[in-house]
């Protein structure tokens, strides 16, 4: 009944309060969105580039004749094709120095020149000490126009392995395989986003909300206020995490609805993984109350929320892969409990077992922080 | 700038230095940001502009059978394709599955008998930008190999049209695009931050009835804020220039006016989101997601070219790829046309100053209000 | 008379401040009981180790005549606190915060009562950050009367209110006394202690440095009348003079040629006065005759005045 009393009073204040709604329930749920719809389709490789669009400036020294025009022709038409999924938007120019004033006024993002002696090529086909015809290709240094550089390179080294396979007597099939999960699923951006999106739901609420909330509460003298009722610390305790809780839960449904609606894999539904999920919503409230028993002042506490929250997402491996930084940072890959969780969530939605480290290093972390938060309760709580 | 202004600046200059946790925040946390992301996208690999991936290769018995060389050079023949690559020799597929699996390698490749390729790759979405070039890499090397492409039909040159005063590189790029970023988050929070803190203070409303103007105060409360991420600017890009060995080299006066204009456009952007959401959390909130969505909309991080086509003109409309653009005028990394050089500054500063004068009272009415 | 609180000896030092050093004293039941004393004096300290916030590092606490050695639950269901500049949860309601502090005691007062008692029926339903700064003094003793204490803690009660909204807290104690509660009130106002007090310990640096009704308190530095007057000369020398003799003490302030004197037999004085200034051509302004109060008890102890 008591703990009913506060925990209504605690709720209702976080209901009310526009960034705790915005940020625990709301942002997630947009985030998921937004990212899905502008990297869904990023990662399948070039396969399905027609969203992308590169602009390539075309132009020949000397129109060429020939085998090289055959072989020119078709590589700037397979590299403009967007039906064959050629990234390039091509612009013949009439000029050398038109195309460069292009490139440099950002208006190309790669300007290619087929040089006078393309027709070498015709030559080099039956006499192989003929020296090779260089194109050049000229680019910028923003990530635009290095992206178009690269997909040139590969496409002309394609095109140097084609005239070598056409004389070869091997014939070699690739085939490509995908690892990490069946080979019947197709890459999906969602079910590798979705964990990232639940884990930075339980971070806001976990790290930010409840710390600086408390913080807050005890600096203003809200908890001095309770402590004088009959209420236990233990009771006290039981309201901060069971607040936790209903936000998270709350939020988590939110999210999980809007997964089923965007098709995220039923294995993120299984029982397995939401288990793990609770697991990892406990571990992260540890961590929140630790953070709070080590800075305590309010102010100390916010810097505190800020910086570890945006470690813990960005070296948690939520977003990109980490496990190749510099051992300066990686460090923190490896005591960030975060970063085990992500990796046990994504393999349950793999079929790929749980290791000893993704229960592991978790329940440490929820051992360390109950012992410290309890040796601690009393002075955090400003209660002697 | 009168005698009443400089006071009112350095009596908010007293309060903020004072707020030593606030000071740190506000200076350093960029900082923080600026060293992670550089370590994370691997701003420190400076030498090679490349990316270099690492593959696994097994060769089935019967390949190496068939070639009459001793496997010592034949490995090293097919290494000598794969440069400047990394090609590690995996006894069989299991071995060099797990090293994919547990990205020991970026992929593997095993030639078999039956003259099949097979690429294998780890489709953790992690690494989803690079995929592309490791495969295309790795499928090209592994042929030239079996095909015995040593030389080329047609070769490739690539030259960087470099239009800045400097040999500029991705990388200097990437960390201009951060200071901008850094830039622009520094003026609409500094506002919106301070507001924030006076507000709960009560200050607001004491200084409503002194004869301040309400433009002064929104500037002269800002202004240390402003102040402190000019500092933490000037920090960044000395450690991009002595811990990433950047090229760049900022003409210091330019780089002064264009944060002078881009921070006011940027203040004022901030009132306005204020003005409009009148609760000073949701447009603190507000801010937030148009940070985000600026960062991803930057070309920054990865190229525009790639956002699909019916969302790209989001960054059109954002002014952080303009104010990225002049930050690398300023660096030499690029150059831009001087008439468009000083119509963005004087764009984004009059747009700045005329919101400024226009919205400041309204705000100060709005915020003392509670 | 049955002392509903005793304390004997309470200590309680931090690292560099004394803030109780060596305090006893005892409340009688359904008396207003004051702790006076400038800010930092150590009232704080003191009351929020009788409420159960605090530990004292040695002393004795005996609550209903039972020695304790900590404020446990069953205690805690018998005492309510107004703590010094209490914040609520700025979103929630005025009714919503009285129920919330309900369903934290066992004994249950009516709120209806307290809301009307205290004026805050119209602004039941509005949200906490709307209260004025008297508003929200009276939530806060609402709040500490949720459970219907026999103990009620108030530290501070009126401080920042204005005179009207501090009048009428004061009304409200005295009914709150008259019902039978025994309250605990800290203060550094004297007009406060003088007005609801039966009882008020005078406390300094720590310890308590007198004790008494308030009109013990007054008689106990033998002070009689006091006149105080501005001269639009200095005045020091002629208190010297032979009919001035019968002035006991002064307090001067010859800058700004302000006397206060204190005397046994004012109307002797006042005509002694008068003929010293005629006979020097003087001229004197804002004659006053006031009777002693707390404040001079205070100032005859320490030298000082409460609000330095």
């Amino acid at each position: 009944m008591k703990i009913k009393s506060l925990l209504s009073i605690f709720l209702k204040e976080d209901f009310r309060n526009f960034i705790v709604i915005f940020w625990t329930f709301v942002f997630p749920l947009i985030f998921f969105l937004f990212f899905t719809s502008l990297f869904g389709n990023i990662g399948n490789g070039s396969e399905n580039s027609s969203d992308m669009e590169f602009r390539a400036g075309i132009y020949f020294e000397k129109p060429p004749t020939g085998l090289a025009k055959e072989i020119s022709q078709g590589l700037v038409t397979g590299l403009g094709d967007k039906n064959s999924g050629g990234p390039f938007e091509n612009i013949y120019v009439s000029s050398f120095d038109e195309g460069i004033q292009l490139i440099k006024d950002k208006k190309l993002e790669i300007f290619i020149v087929f040089p006078e002696n393309l027709d070498m090529l015709n030559l080099k086909v039956v006499l192989s000490s003929v020296p090779a015809p260089v194109v050049k290709s000229y680019y910028r240094s923003d990530s635009g126009s290095d992206f178009a550089r690269k997909i040139f390179k590969s496409v002309l080294d394609s095109v140097n392995v084609e005239f070598y396979k056409r004389i070869s007597s091997a014939e070699y099939t690739l085939e490509v395989q995908e690892l990490n999960k069946k080979a019947s699923d197709t890459f999906s951006y969602k079910d590798y986003l979705f964990p990232s999106v639940l884990l930075m739901s339980i971070l806001t609420v976990s790290i930010f909300n409840t710390p600086l909330s408390l913080a807050y509460s005890i600096e203003k003298g809200i908890t001095k206020k309770i402590f004088t009722t009959p209420i236990r610390s233990g009771h006290f305790l039981t309201v901060v995490i069971l607040e936790n809780l209903i936000l998270l839960g709350i939020s988590i449904l939110l999210i999980y609805i809007e997964g089923k609606l965007m098709g995220v894999s039923p294995k993120a539904f299984s029982a397995k993984y939401i288990a793990y999920l609770f697991m990892n919503v406990i571990t992260l409230i540890s961590v929140g109350l630790l953070m709070l028993s080590v800075f305590r002042k309010l102010s100390a506490v916010n810097v505190a929320a800020n910086i570890l929250y945006q470690l813990m997402m960005f070296l948690g491996g939520l977003f990109f892969d980490v496990s190749h930084t510099p051992m300066i940072i990686r460090w923190f890959v490896y005591i960030n409990p975060v970063s085990y969780m992500a990796q046990g969530l994504r393999n349950i939605i793999n079929g790929m077992p749980l290791g000893f480290l993704n229960y592991f290093v978790p329940l440490v972390w929820i051992g360390a922080c109950i012992i410290i938060f309890s040796l601690n309760f009393k002075k955090v709580m400003n209660y002697e | 700038m009168n005698n009443r202004f400089l006071n009112l600046v350095k009596f908010f200059f007293l309060e903020t230095f004072k707020n030593k946790s606030e000071v740190f925040y506000t200076m350093f946390f960029p900082v923080i940001f600026l060293l992670l992301f550089g370590f994370i996208f691997g701003l420190g690999d400076t030498q090679h502009q490349e990316e270099n991936f690492e593959y696994g290769l097994v060769f089935s018995s019967g390949y190496l059978s068939d070639t009459n060389q001793s496997s010592e050079s034949a490995y090293d023949t097919v290494k000598a394709f794969f440069d400047p690559n990394k090609l590690d020799i995996y006894a069989d597929n299991e071995s060099l599955k797990n090293a994919v699996l547990s990205s020991k390698v970026d992929a593997g490749i095993i030639v078999d008998e039956t003259s099949k390729v097979k690429v294998l790759y780890n489709s953790d979405p992690a690494n989803m930008q690079k995929i592309t070039w490791i495969k295309f890499a790795g499928e090209n090397a592994i042929k030239r190999f079996l095909y015995g492409a040593k030389k080329d039909y047609l070769s490739l040159s690539s030259e960087n049209i470099g239009t800045g005063r400097v040999e500029s590189n991705q990388m200097d790029f990437l960390l201009t695009g951060i200071i901008a970023i850094s830039i622009l988050s520094g003026g609409m929070f500094s506002v919106i931050n301070t507001f924030g803190r006076y507000k709960k203070l009560g200050v607001i409303k004491k200084f409503m009835v002194t004869p301040i103007k309400s433009n002064e105060f929104v500037i002269a409360s800002s202004f240390n804020k402003i102040l402190l991420n000019f500092f933490s600017i000037v920090i960044i890009i000395i450690l991009g220039k002595v811990i990433y060995h950047m090229n760049y080299s900022f003409d210091w006066p330019m780089l002064i006016i264009v944060c002078l204009s881009s921070t006011l456009g940027m203040m004022a952007f901030g009132i306005l989101l204020m003005v409009l959401f009148k609760e000073l959390e949701v447009a603190q909130s507000a801010a937030s997601i148009l940070m985000t969505v600026m960062m991803f909309f930057a070309g920054i991080y990865f190229p525009i070219n790639i956002i699909p086509g019916y969302i790209r003109w989001v960054s059109y409309i954002l002014p952080i790829k303009y104010v990225a653009d002049l930050l690398r005028h300023v660096a030499g990394v690029e150059s831009m046309n001087i008439t468009t050089f000083w119509l963005i500054n004087i764009i984004m500063a009059a747009s700045g100053i005329i919101l400024l004068s226009l919205t400041s009272r309204q705000l100060m009415k709005d915020q003392a209000r509670n | 008379m049955e002392n509903i609180i005793e304390v004997s000896n309470l200590r309680k030092y931090y690292k560099t401040v004394k803030a109780v050093d060596d305090i006893s004293f005892s409340i009688a039941a359904g008396k207003v009981f004051a702790l006076l004393g400038p800010n930092g004096a150590g009232k704080t300290t003191t009351v929020e180790i009788l409420e159960g916030l605090r530990r004292a590092d040695s002393g004795r606490i005996t609550y209903f005549g039972k020695e304790i050695t900590k404020v446990n639950f069953e205690l805690k269901e018998k005492i309510g606190v107004q703590l010094q500049n209490t914040v609520f949860f700025e979103s929630l309601t005025v009714k919503e915060t009285l129920k919330g502090f309900l369903g934290l005691y066992e004994k249950k007062f009516d709120i209806d009562i307290l809301v009307k008692k205290l004026e805050l029926e119209e602004k039941l339903n509005s949200k906490i950050k709307t209260l004025s700064g008297g508003q929200k003094q009276r939530l806060a003793i609402a709040v500490a009367l949720v459970n219907d204490p026999d103990i009620v803690f108030l530290d501070e009660p009126t401080t920042g209110l204005d005179p009207q909204a501090r009048r009428m807290l004061w009304d409200f104690i005295n009914e709150l006394k008259l019902s039978g509660k025994t309250i605990i009130l800290t203060t550094h106002y004297m007009e406060e202690a003088e007005y609801l007090s039966d009882f008020v310990n005078i406390v300094d640096h720590g310890k308590v440095i007198a004790c008494g009704t308030v009109e013990q308190l007054i008689d106990s530095i033998g002070m009689k009348s006091i006149i105080r007057f501005h001269s639009n000369k200095k005045f020091d020398s002629y208190f010297k003079d032979e009919n001035l003799k019968i002035i006991e003490d002064t307090a001067l302030s010859s800058e700004k040629k302000i006397y206060e004197i204190q005397t046994d037999n004012v109307e002797t004085t006042l005509s002694n006065i008068f003929e010293t200034t005629r006979k020097n051509s003087l001229s004197i302004s804002e004659i006053a005759i006031r009777q002693p109060n707390l404040e001079d008890v205070f100032l005859k102890l320490t030298g000082r005045t409460l609000r330095d």
